[in-house]
């Protein structure tokens, strides 16, 4: 199979034209975030962690509850401050979000007196676009978006009539809307059922794939980030350090068939027993410092 | 793009058409869908309807415990002396100025209350600054009972109108600031975050999630100021009055006239539950996201 050239992980959407920005490039070294407790003083959440993200590619996060996927995510962000070492995109080092970025929260984060239209042109309007000229163009971005995350028929719904996958797929087409060079997202299909997580992966891997963006996405699901990814992250417990980058060398574009081929599943394997290791070294921790 | 949306919907279609019953079943579920909806709203109906008759046994109860005289009606009044004192009241000419001067008193003192408490709320609730000006002054009046101020008041403006102006303003005026205040800082943290890391100003801040946000705590804060006004026209009027509702409940009072007084209690409660029915209905408009 060898190192996969950039044309033949593309799926065949690579023409679309769809493409309107250029993935980011992302170097993150020796970044260290601390959070302050009010009861426990400072509190280390992630350590050292330097991880390079190539321009376009998709990089899943897994790692056991509490170990700084989501610190990691909104460090990327410039959401969180960073006590050492640097985050930098394309070179330049983020201190604050920037328009090349958007997040799936891993709470959908939905404003509740604003309709699923609003909701989804939330991000545009921030960020001054949709006005003008591009209000007709911004609503047909927003429709389609909509339409993409199947909630067609619910634009006029507020978020107290939707179940809490439908919040979740408002989220992501939030984020989507604003065409980002990366997209960042936080268990973005943690509250779906198996059939729409799978279809929402496919539909994830088709934008991703027509539009050149570079993609961090956490995950609990290990199938789900060895299908997506180019490269899985293995975090270790808390405080978060990263284990292991694993390359998932598998040819795109990939039909779900694939979750049952042999490379899929000892690729599985591997993940699988390293988070294993991880949860119980984190309990055996837990247990030495409660005895303490 | 459109086909896999098609097979979102199709997911959800396929298991509800899996169990789609016979049509002489869904003739009978449609009749009985048809019961549970009647008497759903036959449910709706039966409270307020034994509140109704609850009230309408205590007055016929009130009514025959005066008529036989099993209770004083000279102490006790009755539902029919108090219609008497009513028509009197009305024949005499008296009733028309006197509930005019209430209110005027109060739609004045409680319209500037809004105009006031809600913006300078806002401000207070918003910039460091201000606040730290104000919410020294606000604590203070928040923590007397503004009645206590009516000596002072007096001296400085007499016993006109405009006493119980200032007196029903300075009631409601503090619950609103303080309602509008609360409102601006319970911002929720998992929105704000969303909002920064698509770039929104603080105005913008301000604008899509602080004055949203706030709008219930307004909301209760107009419904306490409203107690706290009809509290100030009558206790101001009882004290330093020569006309208005107040009065004539104070005057009725010392002449022994019970009657009169329950009119003039049933006429003020008729003017909060008016007031409170129309703030019911302002709170179904800013509110129709909010589902119980
Ligand atoms: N705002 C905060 N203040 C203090 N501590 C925090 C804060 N946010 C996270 N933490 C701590 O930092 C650690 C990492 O949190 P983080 O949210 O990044 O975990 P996670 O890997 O995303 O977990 P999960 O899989 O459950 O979402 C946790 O131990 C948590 O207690
Ligand atoms: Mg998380």
């Amino acid at each position: 199979m060898g190192i996969p050239t950039k044309n033949s992980r593309r799926g065949p959407s690579d023409t679309d034209g769809q493409a309107s920005s250029t993935g980011a490039h992302v170097s993150i070294k020796g970044v260290s975030v601390e959070y302050e407790t009010a009861r426990s003083g400072v509190k280390a959440a992630l350590k050292d962690v330097s991880l390079e993200i190539e321009a376009g590619e998709f990089v899943c996060v897994v790692g056991t509850s509490g170990c700084g996927k989501t610190t990691l995510l909104k460090a990327i962000d410039g959401l969180v401050p960073i006590s050492s070492g640097t985050v930098e995109l394309d070179g330049k080092k983020v201190t604050k979000p920037g328009k090349s970025r958007s997040v799936v929260f891993q709470a959908a984060s939905l404003l509740p007196w604003r309709t699923v239209v609003g909701n989804v042109r939330y991000g545009l309007e921030m960020q001054g676009r949709g006005r003008g000229k591009a209000k007709d163009d911004t609503a047909r971005t927003v429709e389609s978006l909509i339409e993409l995350v199947g909630l067609k028929g619910f634009e006029h719904a507020y978020p107290s009539e939707l179940s809490g996958g439908m919040q979740q797929r408002v989220n992501l087409a939030r984020a989507l809307a604003c065409d980002p060079q990366m997209l960042l997202l936080d268990e973005p299909f943690a509250a779906l059922d198996a059939q729409t997580r799978e279809i929402m992966q496919g539909e994830l891997v088709k934008i991703w794939g027509a539009s050149n963006k570079t993609a961090l996405f956490i995950t609990h699901q290990i199938d789900e980030a060895i299908y997506l990814a180019d490269k899985v992250v293995v975090m270790t417990a808390r405080p978060g350090r990263i284990r292991e980058v694993i390359k998932i060398d598998l040819p795109r574009p990939r039909p779900l068939q694939i979750k049952r081929d042999p490379e899929f599943v000892a690729y599985l394997d591997q993940v699988w027993t390293m988070i294993e290791e991880e949860g119980r070294l984190a309990a055996m921790r837990d247990r030495g410092v409660a005895q303490h | 793009m459109a086909s896999n949306v098609q097979s979102v919907d199709d997911a959800s279609s396929v298991s509800a058409a899996e169990a789609g019953p016979p049509r002489s079943r869904r003739a009978a579920d449609a009749a009985a869908a048809k019961r549970r909806s009647r008497n759903r709203k036959l449910k709706k109906m039966i409270w307020p309807l034994v509140s109704t008759l609850s009230v309408v046994v205590f007055l016929g109860a009130w009514q025959i415990a005066a008529s036989t005289e099993a209770v004083n009606p000279l102490f006790t009044s009755s539902p029919s002396r108090a219609v008497e004192a009513f028509r009197d009241l009305v024949d005499r000419g008296e009733l028309w100025p006197n509930l005019w001067i209430s209110a005027q008193e109060f739609l004045i003192g409680f319209g500037l209350a809004v105009v006031v408490g809600i913006p300078l709320g806002i401000l207070i609730g918003w910039y460091r600054p201000v606040e730290a000006v104000f919410s020294p002054f606000v604590t203070f009046m928040n923590s007397i009972p503004r009645i206590a101020l009516l000596p002072l008041l007096i001296i400085w403006i007499g016993i006109g109108v405009p006493l119980k102006i200032t007196i029903v303003f300075l009631g409601a005026v503090i619950a609103i600031l303080i309602n509008t205040i609360a409102g601006m800082k319970a911002l929720d943290q998992q929105l704000l975050t969303m909002a920064r890391s698509f770039k929104a100003s603080d105005f913008q801040i301000f604008r899509t999630i602080a004055l949203p946000g706030s709008v219930p705590f307004i909301l209760s804060g107009l419904r306490f100021g409203l107690g706290h006004s009809l509290v100030g026209v009558v206790v101001g009027e009882m004290f330093a009055s020569n006309q208005g509702i107040g009065h004539i409940i104070a005057v009725a009072g010392n002449t022994f006239q019970t009657d009169l007084v329950f009119v003039g209690v049933v006429i003020i409660a008729s003017f909060g539950l008016l007031f409170t029915w129309l703030l019911a209905r302002l709170e179904q408009r800013f509110e129709s996201w909010r589902k119980p």
